[in-house]
């Protein structure tokens, strides 16, 4: 079967199935990433990309590169933030997800929970409560420190770019740690001990074996990491303009915020033609790292069982690692978000607390829309994951398991669409169901659709889970009469299910923290709960804000707990 | 005494103007809100919530029996260019900023419709008859009051690059720019750019999109570059210490109403937006959102506070708009380290 799946193997069923998530991949992000060259490419800049008296030009494109700042500052910049950020990142989340899933850490699920609860919370809060902590002059920790060490500002500033790089790679951990988790619990250790048992040091067996194939599983990751911390602008604009760091990212964010006058599209996809560059950079890599793909199967038809690692002596340090990690990244940050709920914006003091009132969870409940925004978020985030992963897991199938001519182009457009800017995205999808005859502006509908561009995240995840399941396993079925449907129902989604509940976790998460795209496509009866805490946010109520992230925080803590069950 | 009859007729004639003019007006305005009442509803789109969600509260009350459906979206322009590119008409009314009106008013998207019904001085219709003038934000400072004494406070723009207020100070990333390009137009480029050099570089301002109240309610900085007055009675009113400090120059961003062509409620459109312009209208806004109109002859507060503190307010206007644009977009680049 290394020539890949035959269409006898596929029947007629398969093959519409697998057309059929073809062509609702290309539905779903073919429109954006239209819109993207479109904008890009059309002028002058006072002319929608759509309208009369817009022509193909590259005013937007020379506007951009032809400017030497870009690669004086920005470009050195990015390079800076986004390897900082990655590298603290991956360590960070290899080290938690080796520990939570290959070893006997004490606490495993609950240090599972917390480590995803910062992923919960919208950027635009957590850069905040990282402000209220480690703002040089006023932030809560910086005032503390200095009660016991002097001084009158710092000692920390996160105004910096390592200040940047730290808070990123927080909000990053948890989205690399869930990518990793799934990788590391689905391989089989049958290596591993077979290098124990030869004499191997648990540092050479790691090196040699558990890093070796764990290959696909890892690099997926990274990659994703690289793409989304490409195109971060919240923390950027918080943190790192403050710092003097300009990046890619910021600049779209200035194109569509002029002066007066239209935001400038064509500038804004001008400046994310460079993250589809480096997305289609990064899958050749990839694909040449993992050509081989029968190197990384660790699932057999002979089975296997999870092996863990005991800790023994590295216990503690093991515990005291963890604990710290979670105390910075989770903790003081869900403190300072509880704490403007309650307090405001009020500065360190030891009377704070006498000022603390729960009015901002109250205006928040009684807000008329606010039911309607927490049926929809969840409505909106549920389908929107369902539909990426679905689509996702078809896509990553053909890709690995097939020859069929155009399977590196699917991918690539799967791959790119996480560099498509939201605004963008929204923008299209405006156009789109504007455009068609079919009635969904305005509604919940049109938010599902325009959730579901962005396919990398379930496409890597997929892949990866599938590379490493051996193909004799789905071979044996098909000779024992079983048809195609039946071998992916029975023998592959099975063995796939902790990636595609990864997956949708991941998925369901960002859907239920977007707001870019419901804003866009925002009306009153489509309210979603990103939208509300936003427009609290800019109305320079940070007590509500606050409030709408700290329940966003209390109901989906169990999300992660029931997805690591359910991909148990 | 031959003038003496054209004299009388002149006054007599003056006399029934004053008096039958407003009483056109007012049935001119019965009618246009009969009609209205008809269509039920009207849908008024903005940029911000606070800005048009106390409107259907006070309208009601004006005008019973019409329903006020708002949506705030800082998209909604080019929301409007789209939907209307695509033949379908959903928004009657635009309450927003005049320069983020003006491709409306480039693709005649926008009516001309009969302001003088509502009493509203012909030097507050802008853009070509289409936008009526509603409220303006003025830029000024805002300061942590517990923090800095009313002695201590800046009395110009230079003041701010004092070496006492080093490491002290905080703009918008969004804001500081802007600000930069109406002092631009009264400095000039060059003298504007130093300006903001020093401001940067000296002074280490903390130019940032994080919410600068936070920022100065906890004594992270201590005063606020370039932030609206109204923002800073907002904040006050909401218990922060903060307040406004005037500047000799002040510059005023304008907002308008304007009611938008095959709005699918026409009447309503013409008679919320009319409204909006009022100076009844004007009056709830700056009681319940402190967003004031201070152009010449307006009655509000906050124009009377400005007129007391002697500094000049230099209006957004479409004379100026394109040059101070253009001066944004270079000055822009100092802000966000794009130019260095």
């Amino acid at each position: 079967m290394t020539s890949g799946a035959s269409a006898g193997e596929l029947g007629w069923g398969g093959r519409v199935v697998l057309i059929a998530g073809v062509v609702a991949a290309l539905a779903l992000v073919s429109a954006p990433l239209l819109l993207l060259f479109t904008a890009a490419f059309r002028g002058p800049g006072d002319r929608l990309p759509f309208e009369p008296g817009a022509v193909w030009s590259l005013e937007h494109v020379r506007t951009i590169f032809e400017n030497a700042a870009l690669y004086q500052h920005t470009a050195r910049d990015t390079l800076l933030f986004v390897c900082g950020a990655v590298a603290v990142t991956f360590v960070v989340a290899f080290a938690l997800a080796w520990l939570v899933e290959r070893t006997d850490l004490p606490a495993r699920s609950t240090v599972f929970g917390l480590i995803l609860v910062p992923m919960l919370v919208p950027t635009v809060m957590i850069s905040i409560a990282w402000i209220q902590l480690f703002g040089p002059n006023a932030g809560w920790l910086n005032v503390a420190l200095r009660a016991v060490v002097g001084g009158v500002s710092g000692p920390m500033n996160i105004f910096t770019l390592p200040g940047l790089v730290v808070c990123q790679a927080a909000v990053l951990v948890p989205f690399e740690f869930l990518l990793l988790s799934a990788t590391l619990r689905t391989m089989n250790p049958a290596l591993e001990e077979a290098s124990t048992m030869s004499g191997a040091s648990p540092l050479v067996t790691f090196r040699r074996i558990t890093w070796a194939v764990l290959q696909p599983g890892i690099l997926a990751p990274l990659m994703l990491a690289l793409l989304v911390a490409f195109e971060q602008f919240d923390l950027p604009l918080m943190i790192g303009v403050p710092a003097g760091i300009d990046v890619f990212s910021t600049r779209i964010f200035y194109e569509l915020n002029p002066d007066s006058g239209l935001p400038v599209y064509g500038r804004a996809a001008a400046v994310a033609l460079p993250f589809l560059g480096v997305g289609v950079a990064l899958l050749t890599i990839y694909n040449r790292l993992v050509r081989h793909a029968d190197r990384y199967v660790t699932i057999t038809s002979r089975g296997y069982r999870v092996l863990r690692y005991s800790l023994r002596r590295w216990r503690w340090p093991a515990i005291v690692l963890v604990w710290s990690y979670l105390c910075v990244a989770t903790v003081l940050p869900v403190i300072a978000l509880v704490g403007t709920s309650i307090v405001g914006n009020a500065p360190l003091s030891t009377s704070m607390l006498q000022h603390a009132t729960l009015d901002a969870y109250r205006t928040v409940i009684a807000d008329p829309t606010f039911a309607r925004a927490v049926a929809n978020t969840i409505v909106v985030a549920t389908l929107s994951a369902i539909v990426v992963t679905a689509v996702g897991v078809l896509l990553a199938w053909i890709v690995v398991r097939t020859r069929v001519v155009g399977r590196t182009l699917v991918d690539i457009i799967s791959v790119v669409s996480i560099g498509i800017p939201s605004v963008i995205a929204g923008l299209a999808t405006m156009i789109l169901y504007l455009s068609a005859p079919i009635p969904i502006y305005g509604t919940i509908w049109i938010l599902v659709l325009a959730y579901s561009y962005r396919l990398a995240v379930s496409t890597r995840i997929s892949r990866s889970g599938l590379m490493q399941i051996g193909r004799e396993l789905e071979h044996a079925s098909a000779v024992s009469g079983a048809r195609w449907s039946t071998t992916i129902r029975r023998i592959v989604l099975p063995l796939i299910a902790p990636s595609l509940a990864t997956s949708f976790v991941l998925l369901f998460i960002v859907g239920i923290r977007e707001f870019t795209l419901g804003m866009v496509l925002g009306s009153r009866d489509n309210m979603v709960l990103g939208v509300m805490l936003w427009r609290f946010f800019e109305d320079g109520h940070a007590a509500e804000a606050a409030a709408i992230a700290t329940m966003l925080v209390v109901s989906m803590a169990p999300v992660g707990l029931v997805a690591r069950r359910a991909a148990a | 005494m031959p003038k003496a009859p054209a004299f009388t007729v002149l006054c007599v004639f003056t006399a029934l103007a004053t008096i039958v003019e407003p009483r056109a007006q007012t049935n001119a305005l019965d009618a246009l809100y009969a009609k209205a009442k008809a269509e039920e509803q009207v849908v008024l789109w903005g940029a911000q919530d606070r800005e048009i969600d106390w409107i259907p509260a006070e309208f009601a009350k004006r005008f019973p029996g019409i329903t006020v459906n708002w949506a705030a979206d800082r998209a909604a322009i080019t929301k409007t260019i789209t939907e209307h590119r695509a033949g379908r008409y959903s928004v009657d009314v635009i309450n927003f900023s005049v320069g983020g009106m003006l491709p409306l008013v480039d693709r005649r998207l926008l009516e001309k419709p009969d302001w003088s019904i509502f009493g509203i001085d012909g030097r507050d219709v802008l853009l070509d008859g289409t936008t009526a003038a509603t409220h303006n934000l003025v830029y000024s400072i805002v300061y942590n009051e517990k923090l800095v004494a009313p002695s201590d406070l800046p009395r110009t723009w230079e003041d701010l690059l004092d070496a006492k207020w080093k490491g002290k100070l905080v703009a918008s990333q969004f804001l500081l720019p802007r600000l930069l390009g109406f002092l631009a137009l009264e400095w000039g480029e060059p003298k504007t750019a130093d300006y903001a050099r020093a401001l940067l570089q000296r002074q280490d301002v903390l130019v940032t999109r994080a919410p600068r109240e936070g920022m100065l309610h906890r004594g992270e900085r201590v005063v606020a570059v370039g932030e609206f007055v109204a923002s800073a009675i907002q904040w006050k009113s909401m218990g922060m210490p903060v307040t406004w400090a005037p500047m000799p120059v002040m510059p005023a961003a304008q907002f308008g109403a304007a009611a938008v062509v095959r709005a699918p409620h026409p009447h309503a459109a013409r008679l919320l937006a009319g409204w909006l312009a009022t100076n009844e209208a004007k009056a709830a806004r700056e009681r319940l959102r402190f967003d004031a109109d201070v152009r010449p002859g307006s009655r509000s507060a906050l124009a009377a506070a400005l007129s007391r503190s002697g500094g000049r307010v230099i209006l957004e206007d479409v004379s100026n708009m394109k040059a101070r644009a253009a001066l944004y977009e270079r000055l822009s680049t100092l802000v966000t380290a794009r130019a260095r």
